[in-house]
């Protein structure tokens, strides 16, 4: 938590000048609730709320400390870390209240709604390669991996196009074309010896572009063609050229979303089947996807879920698994985690973090197959698995590599909570991490995240000697003792806890240090969750918050961009629909899709 | 062309134990001669997690030079080459808590906006200050290195992007590092078969008329990116026609045999790793490719296992929070000094390599830097910074320079643009040089 100084001096001025009238304009609840500490000179971190509400949003926002200091105050509310444990808690009507309260000080910049030009990501640029020119190309050794915010590589404020970045998109494109250009089926996408250029051109453009193209984007081209050809260049070195200067072009590689409207305007048939497609298929939209958005059909909302669906069945919802639960639930990061060789020999198996990515990824793909419920991520009594990883989870042996459903003998398993994609992500490469573990419930599960540690919070040693010094348990608790922290700690380590059934690498384990493994996690309000069939339970009772968690990290995927409270009202929305749908899948996409947020483009303000 | 006066040998003996490289011994037979008027380089390298101030800090010796501490150890046999700098800092990071909002800033002076990604706002950084003002001369205008790709979590609410980037060409424009050293070789080669074919610029010509058409279409911050869009074609257009023309000082290509490349992808090893960079920028140097390095050795928040180490097994950064506690002091301190290790090696590999009367370091400002001093603390004061080579004489080394606390660290940045060319009487919070 960054140190919080005294307020700045125009608040304070406005303060002593306003008076006795103060107390007045802070809201009721916030007086009940926050008042007891931060009131006064003396107020607890220097937090003092009346002045605030006294300046008001005008005063507050000449301050860019005192609004950094508003957000600090918004994340303690959200996670729940305030008020403080042994203080009265306000129901969580009182509490949104509160929340309400405080989001009046805070200035929306206007064009907080706006999506920024994206650029596709490297996963969207292989498989729109793919779909575009039949040619299958790895991104991997050239394309650097991209900015990740808010969890996600796809959001176009950070998806900068820099000076190496192009040059890099310049020579895939080059190698792209060669390799276009050697293989007859691809060449034949774009290139014919019977019919000219400007007539195989324009289709060809108009899927690279994802519209129409503009008819100087199709001469200009041509003219270059036969430029090259007439200085004597070798046909297939022209060629090249057009293909290049087609897959270096903006046109292609940013996601354009037009104009600057002065409301909310319903995007264009083709810019909606573009977010569509990539928000489904990481790639662009196919044949099918284009003709419903040229006939105009795809405004009609169950046409464009009729073709949400196909899309999904199309590749079993692979690189939708893939690039959004991948990214969501931190899926990819197993591929790269470590676990200490010295203590999990196992990790040398090199099929075993492929297959905990493998039985996270196909979980995912059945729900979306099967219309599940979407709390089946939660508990499911099935999985999947192979030789490899139903040995390791001690699971009736699959034979072979291939991946199969496998009923449960019983709750142990089932649901991402009993997965070792999971389970190893969030520990430590040494030890297991109730910590880590249970602020991954929070966050990517309850929408819940809990605030950054403070500068000098310490972390616990993973060292051999500090692991022997104490059980993880009791130090943990010493570490809680701190007021400071325990407001976070008692919020994750209760649900990291019951988790210790399961060692770093996902396997159960009845003994931890010589002794039985304590699995037990105590919540705020007093409930003792012990082992990780309670903690299912558990959030199975918190489907709500897990429906927001879900529907937010969707609205950012698909939105790329981050979420503001003006998005809020509609979150509420697509929860209560989603409730109503029977939590199903198809009820989430449905509600999602058919959003304003993801049919509308925003207008933004005039600088 | 005749081979250059220092030779492959003087190259190759300059690089130390890790040089036995294939592909470096082949670069080496064609180097291309120096150019005229040997120029003036610089190399900006930043570790994380800063460092124990008590094993850092080294004591001054009566004739102004300093006594190796703990950390700079390694560095004792460079003691007449390498100045070490105490009591500057960055004021404007003084407030943001955490690594990202310290890092970020290093060479930018500047105030970083509180954001998880919209609306990112730093300010030009120091190198690529220099690379817009004189990058020109050469085949590029500047490298960024690194060794991590961005890591996916933000620090306190500052963006992923501020924790991995040092080179910002503009308040709004993070530079994009290279962190395969295959990468950096294959662009320090491309470069003329760039030049040399006949449909590039034609092509390039196309994709900026397509994005003129596009601004018109856009929203004003949609336009903002493309306008970045629009100046990275143009950067490389200018690249072009400048080898095209023989503009350049350096000789582009000396056509190697694509096999000798270093091995694609991040090497699994990070000494290894870091030695081919420090490979790189000496071959880079040595060709007049760039004279502008930032290299970013490791990502701020890294938490990487200096198990290799005796006593070093678990996370950099959590032995960075010591907490004062004696043995992850040790652990923290060790790894601290293994970073000068590693530095030491790109000095020899520098010091190595002829330039006229002269040696690559000497014609050169090398930096190594960290954006906090107590990593426990995270405390932006007294930052640990230590300059090697004499900037073609005019520096000179082996002096402790203690400035009053809190002197602004864009005071020597200031110092090093001024020695290296660029006309600049101020920059960010820095009014006037500190050498």
């Amino acid at each position: 938590m960054p140190t919080v100084r005294s307020l700045p001096r125009n608040l304070w001025l406005l303060w002593c000048l306003s008076g006795a009238s103060l107390c007045a304009q802070t809201p009721a609840l916030v007086e009940r609730f926050c008042g007891k500490c931060h009131t006064g000179t003396d107020a607890e971190e220097g937090l003092e709320f009346a002045p605030w509400f006294a300046a008001g949003l005008g005063g507050l926002q000449q301050d860019e400390k005192a609004q950094e200091r508003l957000s600090l105050v918004q994340h303690r509310l959200r996670s729940r870390t305030m008020p403080p444990d042994e203080a009265e808690q306000p129901t969580a009507a009182e509490r949104s209240e509160i929340a309400a309260a405080f989001a009046t000080l805070q200035p929306v910049a206007s064009d907080a709604q706006v999506t920024t030009l994206r650029r596709l990501t490297r996963a969207q640029y292989e498989h729109t390669i793919r779909d575009l020119t039949g040619i299958v190309w790895s991104g991997k050794d050239l394309l650097p991996d991209d900015a990740r915010t808010y969890g996600f590589d796809n959001l176009g404020d950070t998806a900068n196009v820099t000076p190496l970045l192009f040059e890099k998109y310049f020579a895939a494109a080059a190698t792209i074309a060669t390799a276009m250009l050697a293989d007859d089926v691809a060449r034949a996408r774009l290139f014919s010896d019977d019919a000219p250029l400007a007539t195989t051109l324009p289709p060809f453009l108009a899927r690279a572009f994802r519209r129409e193209p503009a008819a100087e984007e199709v001469t200009s081209r041509v003219a270059l063609f036969e430029r090259l050809t007439q200085q004597g260049l070798d046909q297939n070195l022209a060629r090249s050229a057009v293909l290049q200067s087609i897959l270096a072009s903006p046109a292609f590689l940013l996601r354009e979303e037009r104009g600057q409207p002065s409301a909310p305007a319903r995007l264009t048939p083709n810019e909606l089947a573009v977010r569509l497609s990539y928000a489904l298929s990481c790639s662009m939209p196919d044949e099918e996807l284009f003709a419903a958005a040229q006939s105009g059909e795809l405004g009609n909302p169950a046409t464009l879920l009729a073709h949400a669906k196909r899309l999904l069945t199309k590749d079993d919802a692979r690189a939708f698994a893939e690039d959004f639960a991948g990214q969501w639930l931190r899926l990819r990061d197993v591929l790269a985690a470590n676990a200490d060789f010295r203590l999990y020999g196992q990790i040398w198996n090199g099929g075993l973090r492929p297959a905990f990515y493998e039985e996270a990824l196909l979980l995912v793909q059945a729900m979306v197959r099967d219309n599940l419920p979407i709390h089946v991520l939660l508990d499911a009594d099935f999985t999947y698995a192979n030789a490899t990883l139903s040995k390791h989870y001690g699971l009736p042996e699959v034979q072979g590599d291939t991946f199969q459903r496998v009923a449960l003998p019983d709750r142990r398993r089932g649901g991402l909570l009993g997965m070792g994609a999971m389970l190893l992500v969030a520990s430590y490469p040494m030890r297991t991490s109730p910590v880590l573990r249970g602020r991954w419930i929070l966050d990517q599960l309850l929408d819940a995240p809990p605030p950054p540690p403070p500068a000098n919070a310490g972390v616990l040693a993973n060292d051999e000697k500090a692991i022997a010094s104490g059980t993880l348990r009791e130090r943990l608790e010493r570490h809680r003792r701190d007021k400071s922290c325990a407001s976070c700690h008692n919020q994750m380590d209760p649900l990291g806890f019951p988790l210790e059934q399961y060692d770093v690498l996902g396997q159960w384990r009845e003994q931890l240090s010589g002794k039985p493994v304590d699995a037990r996690g105590l919540l705020v309000d007093g409930t003792v969750l012990d082992g990780p069939i309670a903690l299912k339970d558990a959030l199975l009772l918190r489907k709500d918050d897990f429906t927001r968690a879900m529907t937010k990290k969707l609205l950012l995927y698909t939105l790329g961009r981050p979420l503001v409270p003006a998005d809020d009202p509609e979150i509420a929305r697509i929860g209560a629909a989603v409730a109503a749908g029977e939590y199903r899948f198809h009820a989430l996409l449905a509600a999602v899709l058919t959003s304003p947020l993801f049919t509308q483009r925003m207008p933004e303000a005039t600088r | 062309m005749k081979l250059p006066v220092f030779g492959r040998r003087a190259f190759l003996r300059g690089a130390g134990a890790s040089m036995a490289l294939p592909w470096l011994e082949a670069i080496a037979e064609r180097l291309p001669a120096p150019a005229k008027h040997e120029p003036i380089r610089m190399a900006i390298l930043v570790m994380p997690n800063g460092v124990l101030p008590s094993a850092w800090t080294p004591k001054a010796t009566a004739d102004g030079g300093w006594e190796p501490s703990f950390a700079l150890q390694p560095l004792a046999a460079w003691q007449k080459q390498v100045s070490v700098l105490t009591g500057l800092a960055n004021r404007q990071s003084f407030d943001g808590d955490g690594h990202y909002a310290k890092v970020a800033p290093l060479l930018t002076g500047m105030k970083i906006r509180h954001t998880g990604g919209r609306d990112l706002y730093n300010g030009i950084s120091m190198d690529q200050l220099a690379a817009q003002a004189l990058g020109h001369r050469t085949l590029l205008p500047s490298l960024e290195l690194g060794c991590d790709p961005i890591y996916p979590v933000d620090d306190l609410g500052y963006s992923t992007v501020y924790g991995g980037t040092i080179a910002w060409s503009a308040a709004d424009r993070p530079c994009t590092k290279e962190i395969v050293p295959a990468q950096v070789f294959d662009r320090l080669f491309r470069s003329k078969a760039l030049a040399n074919d006949p449909t590039r610029s034609s092509v390039l010509d196309l994709v900026q008329d397509d994005a003129k058409r596009l601004a018109e279409r856009l929203g004003r911050r949609d336009r903002d990116k493309l306008h970045e869009f629009q100046d990275s074609v143009r950067a490389l257009e200018l690249r072009i026609a400048a080898i095209a023309k023989g503009a350049t000082a350096s000789e582009p290509t000396p056509n190697l045999d694509p096999s000798k490349a270093p091995p694609a992808g991040v090497p699994a090893d990070y000494a290894t790793h870091l030695g081919l960079m420090f490979d790189l920028i000496t071959l880079a140097f040595t060709m007049d490719a760039t004279r502008i390095v930032t290299f970013l050795m490791a990502n701020e928040v890294s938490g990487r296992d200096f198990g290799f180490l005796e006593g070093c097994r678990g996370g950099f950064h959590e032995f960075s929070h010591h907490e004062n506690n004696a043995d992850k002091q040790a652990a923290y301190q060790r790894i601290n000094q293994w970073h000068y290790e590693q530095f030491a090696t790109l000095l020899t590999r520098l010091a190595a390599t002829k330039e006229g009367d002269r040696s690559l370091l000497d014609q050169s400002m090398v930096v190594l830097a960290s954006a906090m001093s107590d990593g426990n603390q995270h405390s932006p004061h007294d930052l640990p910074i230590v300059l090697a080579g004499s900037a073609g004489g005019s520096l000179p080394q082996g002096r402790l320079i203690a400035s009053k606390p809190d002197t602004p660290l864009c005071r020597l940045w200031l110092s090093m643009l001024q020695r290296f060319g660029v006309e600049a009487t101020q920059f960010a919070d820095a009014r006037k040089p500190l050498l």
